[in-house]
């Protein structure tokens, strides 16, 4: 029982950064139906914001907004210098793929030299190695943090989607760009908006992995794409509700399989029942949540 | 090569809640030209999209020659001698007139796979054999002189003669047209109604959709008038002209 | 004349083997591009033709052919498998969905160390793959894509890529042709996994996996789809190119990102679209294959 509620604890810590990850891939897709395959190296880039900047002794919450709008700033460069030249162009959508994975690739690079190829860690932080114990299970501080960090996070993105005049502009155009041109939306800067976002909520997930585990390389950005677009598949594209269970369900699923199977083939089956989901109910796990896109 | 008869019985197709088709029953007689008209989204071309496999059925059958098509993929429907056209024209607009003509010839090549990556004789035959006979058809749509323009460059009228053209190549027992004349001028909806009565005359059964009643009248034998997506008269144009719920329902909007 | 070819290979025939190897795979890719299938399963198809011919020449003593073409012969069954079902789903789900396969396979390669050598993966494999072979292997594929397009089949490709619905009410069988060509482009790129394993001597999971499948797709992409030699000048280009610029890794990285960006930037239709003489409103012009009516 404690190993399940201590799988359960780091389960959802995890899970909780992959969810405001996969929301911006998800919100993107939701909008313009596109992938951007950068996503990855803006968390990349958002973890080394936010470690250079505790590097310098600042606190984190000044990590974390560094990473939120160096994350921001870079999707929004990516919707400026990628994605709006092709639409205005009249590239192929697969263009955008490539061309995003080109500027991953870019990022990459630019990180390797800027910080060298080796894996740092964030500095040592007195006040996030608090540890309780409780019935058993250990619970870090610093896990209570970014789940509480993550979930405020997804409450504004919620809040911003469903209230503002911002959001129901990124709903029309998600809805369909035509009708939101009719009702008098500025579709460009809606657009705009949206990978600014998108790319804010990858930088906030690269701070907060970097802390949870302590580790920041130029290649972390990767990893976390296939991530993303696995809890995208499972939430079903374009569905926000869908990648907050996603992202959840993937964190549980993972630290369980660690913990109870056998190793060999794990990860295997998690993409098998991906993979089958895909045939079987390519809507997502979730898409009876909210049938509506974004 | 016979012409086909179509029947459709109680057909049904409804999108989401939406009902596009509610009850549909018609038949278009071998040989003859049947119009299908009624107000805008009153289930005409959702309709043609049953029969053509394109939208799998709700409820009902529709059979060709007695066959029940109802549930076969596109290409097989296709394959059985139902050939259409597209209400948004729907052709291949940086390659040629010929070139998107061919494609209806497609499935009347007969070289396999293995003869072209062989080269073999036989490739360069059925492609010849396939070439003069989409000519002939240019010819007889009035576009033999545009045979190697890019469609993206022609006029309406022009690119809905090229979707005939592709349609007529497949040699098809059954031509389903959708709004054939819309956009046309009065000279070219005159040449196309003769057209449509030559296709008759080849032994081709012509389902029509269309919104000019002019042109109805002057070609079709028989009309079946769509509302709500409920057939809501039918007979021989004359008929159908004075019937108060046909004027009712398609003229008065028409009017308005 | 042979002594300087010699004496050229010698120098850089690594690069000349690289170039071929990566042109065959731009023709696999371009197989699926060709009919509108954004595929991702590159990776994981020569990844299952890599593992499989190793296995043939290394545990079974398999000649070196045998091997290849049974590599080619696995993957293209597992496009198969897979195949029938990924090709019923539309567009993105279709892409996720061969990414997925993928990873599955990145991950069984991982873990079933028997065959694999799990993360380690597995070092010292004969070099059988010849520059001779890959060159008369690039003819064969260039001919065969050449024959391909210039026919009618050629013809119902280019439909279907543009329109499938379309297609399919004219009576082209747009599910067994996809098929097809997913079946093909699985063989090519199992093959060219089993060569590219014969040539390095080694493989290891890390090689097979998304990137590995973009990059792949690239090829045909920065070259021109529509053009018979852009999946080639895309090859080579992007082959080439890092090996031309004598910077650090680094510095390599962040210039090829930036003239793969150019290319998609500046030539929306390939490389290859410089060639051609057409006002670039109509090769620009995009397909419409969203629904019928
Ligand atoms: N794919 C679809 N999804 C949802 N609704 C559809 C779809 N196709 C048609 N409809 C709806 O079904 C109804 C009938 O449409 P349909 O296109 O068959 O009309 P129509 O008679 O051809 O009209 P028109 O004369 O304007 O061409 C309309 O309300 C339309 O909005
Ligand atoms: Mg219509």
């Amino acid at each position: 029982m404690t190993t399940f509620l201590q799988q359960v604890v780091n389960g959802l810590s995890l899970g909780s950064i992959y969810a405001v990850f996969a929301i911006g891939c998800t919100l993107i897709f939701g909008v313009l139906n596109i992938v951007n395959l950068a996503q990855g190296a803006f968390f990349m880039v958002g973890a080394y914001l936010g470690l250079e900047i505790a590097l310098l002794g600042l606190p984190l919450p000044l990590a974390l907004l560094v990473a939120l709008v160096g994350g921001g700033v870079l999707g929004m460069a990516s919707e400026l210098l990628v994605f709006r030249v092709l639409r205005l162009r009249g590239g192929h959508k697969w263009m955008g793929l490539v061309a995003s994975l080109a500027l991953a690739r870019l990022l990459v690079g630019v990180a390797q030299e800027v910080f060298g190829t080796a894996v740092h860690g964030y500095p040592p932080n007195p006040f996030t190695a608090i540890v309780w114990e409780i019935g058993g299970v250990r619970v870090q501080l610093l896990q209570v943090i970014v789940v509480i960090t993550a979930v405020i996070l997804m409450g504004i993105l919620g809040f911003t989607l469903q209230k503002t005049s911002v959001g129901r502009a990124i709903r029309t155009v998600a809805f369909s760009e035509d009708v939101a041109r009719i009702v008098g939306v500025e579709v460009g800067r809606t657009i705009l908006i949206t990978f600014f976002i998108a790319g804010a909520l990858a930088g906030a997930a690269g701070v907060l992995l970097g802390l949870l585990f302590n580790v920041v390389s130029p290649f972390m950005g990767e990893h976390m794409l296939v991530k993303g677009l696995t809890v995208m598949i499972l939430g079903g594209l374009g569905n926000i509700p869908g990648a907050v269970a996603g992202g959840f369900l993937l964190g549980l699923v993972e630290v369980f399989s660690v913990a109870y199977v056998s190793s060999a083939f794990r990860d295997a089956i998690g993409f098998g029942l991906i993979f089958l989901i895909l045939l079987v109910k390519p809507t997502g796990l979730f898409s009876g949540f909210e049938e509506r896109r974004a | 090569m016979a012409a086909a008869e179509l029947e459709l019985w109680q057909v049904a197709k409804r999108f989401q809640g939406v009902v596009a088709v509610d009850s549909v029953s018609l038949t278009a007689a071998a040989g003859k030209v049947t119009a299908l008209i009624g107000p805008n989204g009153s289930g005409k071309t959702t309709t043609m999209n049953m029969i053509t496999g394109l939208y799998p059925t709700d409820a009902g059958h529709i059979r060709l020659d007695g066959v029940d098509i109802a549930r076969l993929a596109p290409h097989k429907v296709a394959a059985l001698g139902v050939a259409r056209t597209f209400q948004n024209i729907r052709l291949l607009a940086s390659e040629t007139t010929l070139d998107n003509v061919l494609l209806g010839a497609h499935r009347h090549q007969s070289a396999s796979l293995l003869d072209v990556l062989l080269g073999l004789p036989a490739v360069k035959r059925s492609e010849t054999r396939e070439k003069a006979r989409c000519e002939a058809l240019l010819d007889l749509v009035g576009i033999a002189a545009l045979r190697d323009v890019a469609v993206g460059g022609l006029s309406y009228g022009d690119r809905r003669r090229v979707e005939i053209a592709r349609a007529l190549a497949t040699q098809p027992r059954l031509l389903l047209l959708d709004e054939p004349a819309a956009g046309m001028n009065f000279a070219e909806k005159r040449a196309l109604a003769d057209l449509v009565l030559a296709i008759r005359d080849m032994g081709i059964t012509v389902l029509l959709i269309e919104h000019d009643i002019e042109f109805v009248a002057r070609v079709s034998d028989h009309i079946v008038v769509l509302n709500f997506g409920r057939e809501i008269a039918a007979g021989t144009p004359e008929e159908v002209r004075r019937m108060p719920s046909v004027i009712e329902a398609y003229l008065g909007t028409e009017d308005a | 004349m042979m002594a300087a070819l010699d004496g050229f290979l010698a120098s850089y025939g690594n690069l000349v083997n690289l170039c071929l190897l990566n042109t065959l795979l731009a023709y696999g890719v371009w197989l699926a591009l060709a009919a509108n299938m954004f595929t991702l399963g590159t990776g994981g198809f020569m990844a299952v033709g890599a593992y499989c011919s190793v296995y043939f020449t290394m545990q079974l003593g398999a000649p070196f052919a045998v091997a290849v073409v049974a590599g080619g012969l696995l993957a293209a069954a597992v496009a198969l498998v897979i195949g029938a079902p990924v090709l019923r789903l539309r567009g993105d789900y279709f892409m996720l969905a061969t990414f997925a396969f993928t990873e599955v396979v990145r991950v069984i390669a991982l873990n079933w160390d028997a065959v694999t050598g799990g993360a380690i993966g597995i070092y010292g494999i004969p070099r059988y793959t010849e520059t001779w072979q890959l060159v008369l292997l690039v003819l064969i594929a260039l001919y065969f894509v050449f024959a391909l397009r210039r026919s009618y089949f050629g013809r119902s490709i280019a439909a279907i890529r543009q329109d499938d619905v379309m297609s399919e009410a004219m009576g082209v069988n747009v599910f067994g042709q996809r098929l097809s060509l997913f079946v093909a482009s699985g063989f090519v790129s199992g093959g060219v996994g089993g060569l590219a394993a014969h040539l390095n001597f080694f493989v290891g999971p890390s090689d097979f996996g998304l990137l590995r499948s973009v990059d792949a797709l690239a090829y045909p992409i920065l070259g021109g789809v529509n053009a018979l030699l852009g999946p080639m000048v895309g090859a080579i280009f992007t082959t080439l190119l890092p090996e031309l610029l004598r910077f650090s890794s680094q510095w390599r990285e962040i210039l090829m990102g930036l003239l793969i960006l150019a290319v998609v930037l500046f030539l929306p239709g390939g490389a290859m679209s410089l060639l051609r003489w057409r006002p670039r409103k109509a090769a620009a012009r995009r397909p419409s294959t969203q629904g019928a009516e």
